[in-house]
């Protein structure tokens, strides 16, 4: 056995690197505490992604099926506004469709047996169709026939505006607008 | 650098790229929080337009309910009375039923393009000389049977002898078209 042998058992090895300064241990504990915490963090924040995901597609679904709610709706009301375009202009129509035949039998009765009726004409009015223009020729009448028609009118709901009386000869002309009074 | 450094390197660059990628996910998942938080205040807000939608609908619905009712009850009447043939038939079958004496009839379909809603108009002229109350009983069924039908002009006069009585009248029946697109008059 060599002395040197003998003496140191440890074989010099000067190939082998130096050892790493004492801070450098820190570097394996912070690895698996990053490890840990990192995962948790992952999982945790993966987790919230999911949840959050789910909630914002559930909010989407909804608000697609609120919006298509309201457009149903909307179109609901726009339907509903046609129909009243469409009944306003149909009571535009009626209003002036009342009947003249109630009018024409009143005026004929309103009339004594003594007094003769020549012509009796009714024309509505181009523009407001509720109106008509009244006009009667009576044969040897008086004012008094002329209120008798304007009593019998009025109890028919219609309203004598603007009347002109002319007399010719033994005829009486009368002409009125008849209005219709509602109320 | 030995062996031991460049294992903490590594090992260093390991945590580095661990902190990053937590954050990254952090990051993420706070971006999809905020979309799903504004993605919930839409849907209120498109709860709340719904809402405020159907009220409308409901006001809506009480303000129009009768004129619909009014457009529901004179349907079946225009639709009785849809083109000139049929305006046409229906009159003189009124006509028919009182066996009146008509010395002239004149019809014709006019079109009237300011209003959709009632595009075309049956016009027409009648000259009648009969009894007196057969004629006013005529005018009366007339406007009882057809009550669209506007008289525009009736002239009533004597007639050959002193029971007849002559009478012309001028009137309108109106063809209605129910599916029309009926516009809102501009103020």
């Amino acid at each position: 056995m060599s002395a040197y042998v003998t003496h140191d058992f440890k074989t010099p090895r000067p190939d082998g690197s130096r050892r790493l300064p004492r801070t450098f241990m820190l570097v394996p504990i912070l690895f698996y505490l990053s490890l840990v915490a990192g995962s948790y963090l992952s999982i945790n924040s993966y987790v919230n992604y999911r949840e959050s995901c789910k909630s914002r597609d559930n909010s989407k679904a909804q608000t697609a099926e609120q919006d298509g709610a309201t457009s149903h709706i909307e179109a609901d009301i726009a339907n509903i506004n046609k129909e009243k375009l469409k009944a306003e202009k149909l009571v535009q129509w009626v209003e002036g469709t009342r009947m003249i035949q109630p009018i024409s039998v009143a005026v004929t009765r309103a009339i004594p047996p003594e007094v003769s009726l020549g012509e009796m004409s009714f024309e509505r009015s181009v523009d407001i169709p509720a109106q008509i223009n009244l006009s009667v020729r009576i044969n040897s009448g008086g004012m008094e026939d002329i209120g008798r028609i304007q009593t019998a009118v009025e109890s028919l709901k219609y309203h004598a505006y603007n009347s002109q009386q002319s007399k010719t000869g033994d005829f009486l002309d009368y002409r009125t607008i008849l209005v219709w009074q509602q109320n | 650098m030995n062996g031991k450094k460049i294992a903490s390197l590594i090992l260093v660059m390991i945590i580095a790229s661990i902190a990053y990628g937590s954050q990254m996910m952090q990051k993420k998942s706070s971006a999809m929080r905020t979309e799903a938080t504004q993605a919930a205040d839409d849907c209120n807000a498109s709860a709340d337009k719904r809402k405020f939608a159907a009220t409308k609908l409901q006001n809506t619905e009480f303000n129009c309910k009768e004129f619909r009712g009014f457009l529901k009850r004179w349907t079946p009447v225009i639709q009785h009375l849809q083109t000139g043939q049929e305006a046409e038939q229906a009159l003189m079958g009124v006509v028919r039923n009182n066996g009146i004496v008509v010395l002239s009839q004149k019809f014709e379909v006019k079109d009237n393009r300011s209003n959709n809603f009632i595009p075309k108009t049956l016009q027409g002229t009648l000259i009648i000389q009969d009894e007196y109350s057969k004629v006013l009983n005529w005018m009366g069924e007339l406007e009882k049977k057809i009550p669209l039908v506007r008289v525009n002009s009736c002239r009533i006069k004597q007639g050959e002898n002193g029971r007849q009585i002559n009478m012309e009248v001028h009137f309108e029946i109106p063809l209605v078209n129910l599916e029309a697109e009926v516009e809102q008059p501009k103020k």
